[in-house]
């Protein structure tokens, strides 16, 4: 079943975000694909319970809105307000997620492929230069840069007035990024 | 007149090897206490080149299992068990721990009976550990000693452990560290018996991360455990040990980037955590102090009530606030209510280590905002 753009609604309830860059891979891979899975809404008012990301990235691009200008495939249900809302939920929170390094593999794989050239990376996948090769490269001995390190100076603690010893104070090391 | 570094004019590896020749010159019996991560594995090289300099066989390695130690960690401490310049002692004890999920503490017991019976051990016990039973301890409770005192047994004379502890870790660790001036690397184990001749040797206490990295690949082409390139590629934090703890489980992200597998073993056995997965960047834990602080020794007593899980960490919790009361009663501004609750929360709890509210921190901010309105009020 098919339903025009323009039919369809994002309902106020909905819980989902894209961040821009992961719109545009989700851009990229309709465009190659097309839409591989209809759209799950709500029979009654015809609601988007599951799709928003990829309405959303159609009405923001010319070239899929004209692609799709007969309609988008749907899946509808029949249910009410609650239920959809849970339906919503079960299947956003449902959602597994990319584990790094095994993304890591793909990726050199995908490189050493020749497939793949570092423009089909960032089109692709809108993976750009640090990220793609943290990707490639994989090794903390790298990532760090240990090869160029100097080793630090051996201390000793001494007791003293302040600031006649050592010029700064010691630091703490810290996790590269939040709590999460 | 301040504790202060100052640096020497020789580099933190040759300093090292200086520090682990006079550990072995000072010491009947030497160990390596080693935990799979990079600062233990440095640490084990150098002892690998004393061990050949002076042709003293196999190095004498200590692990600590703590059951909650990941897969990837447990293949490299495997790999290095058996290479054949080590001798590796395993040992699983009862440690006591504890599951932090958003505030709420539980304890559990390490390898504890109980939880094997409930079929909710992380994963089994290797063969040839050495267990509670080899001490004639109960499983069912956590150590009543402190664990060293239990991996000391056995071990001639004066025994020092030689850990990979360094200043750079954190604050608390640069301060133990620069509290003796003469031999500050060389410590009494904390809470262990005065009569009980053992001593930590932190002999790379001066080595940055990336000190320890290049004389691992460098010096030693050694293997490192696999979790730090995990780390690198998805921006974790480059820590190995137990997960859950009032500290480590505010990372659980990391856990989950790094080995989601081990994350699903772990929510297995304790589905609370995935609370604290999905929530804790949302929690707003500085409201919650406040509401509870705001009313007082009744907010204490509901925080125990509400955030402590079991006897054990009540006990413990009412055992904190009431030494801690005491302090506040001689000097209100350094043990406020609030700098109570957080500890509370979110820190390690003893006993004896209600410290009092130090600068930087909001409690001392709301501690001198106060101070200026009182003063402000005497004043107009």
């Amino acid at each position: 079943m098919q339903k025009l753009l323009d039919e369809l609604n994002v309902p106020d309830w909905n819980a989902t975000y894209i961040l821009r860059p992961d719109l545009l891979v989700l851009t990229s891979s309709m465009m190659d694909y097309g839409i591989l899975s209809p759209l799950v809404v709500q029979e009654d008012g015809l609601n988007v319970i599951d799709g928003a990301q990829r309405l959303q990235a159609i009405r923001g691009n010319k070239h899929l809105s004209e692609r799709f200008a007969d309609g988008v495939p749907v899946h509808l249900i029949d249910c009410g307000t609650t239920e959809a809302m849970a339906l919503h939920v079960q299947l956003n929170r449902g959602r597994g997620s990319m584990v790094a390094h095994r993304l890591s593999r793909i990726v050199k794989q995908l490189k050493r492929s020749g497939a793949f050239s570092v423009e089909d990376f960032v089109g692709r996948f809108c993976m750009k230069g640090d990220e793609l090769e943290l990707m490639l490269d994989g090794s903390i001995i790298k990532h760090r840069k240990v090869p160029n390190h100097r080793y630090s100076m051996a201390w000793v603690p001494v007791e003293a007035p302040p600031g006649t010893v050592e010029s700064k104070p010691a630091t703490a090391e810290k996790p590269p990024n939040p709590d999460r | 007149m301040t504790r202060q570094r100052m640096f020497l004019d020789i580099s933190c590896v040759d300093a090292a090897r200086q520090r682990i020749r006079h550990v072995y010159d000072t010491f009947d019996t030497v160990c390596v206490q080693f935990s799979g991560g990079k600062d233990s594995t440095a640490v084990l090289y150098l002892a690998k080149e004393i061990h050949e300099e002076r042709g003293l066989g196999p190095v004498k390695v200590i692990f600590r299992d703590e059951e909650m130690v990941s897969p990837i960690v447990l293949d490299y401490v495997n790999m290095v068990k058996d290479f054949d310049w080590v001798d590796m002692e395993w040992y699983c004890l009862p440690y006591g721990g504890e599951v932090w999920v958003l505030g709420r503490r539980q304890s559990v017991v390490l390898w504890g009976a109980q939880r094997k019976a409930e079929g909710r051990w992380v994963r089994e016990m290797p063969e040839g550990a050495i267990t509670a039973e080899s001490f004639g301890l109960d499983a069912t409770k956590p150590l009543p000693e402190p664990v060293d005192y239990y991996t000391m047994q056995g071990k001639n004379g004066s025994v020092a452990f030689i850990t990979g502890v360094r200043a750079a870790e954190s604050m608390m660790r640069y301060r133990s560290l620069v509290q003796k001036l003469h031999e500050n690397y060389i410590v009494f184990p904390f809470g262990l018996k005065k009569s009980i001749p053992l001593k930590f040797a932190k002999v790379i206490y001066d080595w940055q991360m990336d000190d320890v990295l290049k004389f691992i690949t460098e010096e030693h082409d050694a293997p490192y455990c696999e979790y730090y390139d995990r780390a690198a590629v998805t921006g974790s934090n480059t820590r190995v040990g137990i997960p859950l703890h009032s500290v480590a489980i505010r990372r659980i992200g990391d856990v989950v980037a790094t080995e989601p597998d081990f994350y699903d073993r772990l929510y297995e056995c304790f589905p609370q955590i995935d609370a604290q997965r999905r929530w804790w960047p949302d929690f707003d834990i500085e409201t919650l102090i406040e509401e509870y602080a705001s009313r007082g020794w009744d907010g204490v007593a509901d925080v125990i009530d509400d955030f402590m899980i079991g006897p054990t960490k009540t006990q413990r919790a009412k055992g904190y606030s009431a030494e801690f009361r005491k302090k506040q009663a001689l000097d209100p501004y350094s043990y406020p209510t609030n700098w109570l609750v957080r500890n509370l929360l979110l820190n390690e709890l003893t006993t004896t280590s209600a410290s009092p509210v130090g600068p930087k921190t909001r409690a001392h901010t709301l501690r001198v905002k106060a101070k200026e309105q009182e003063d402000a009020e005497a004043a107009g």
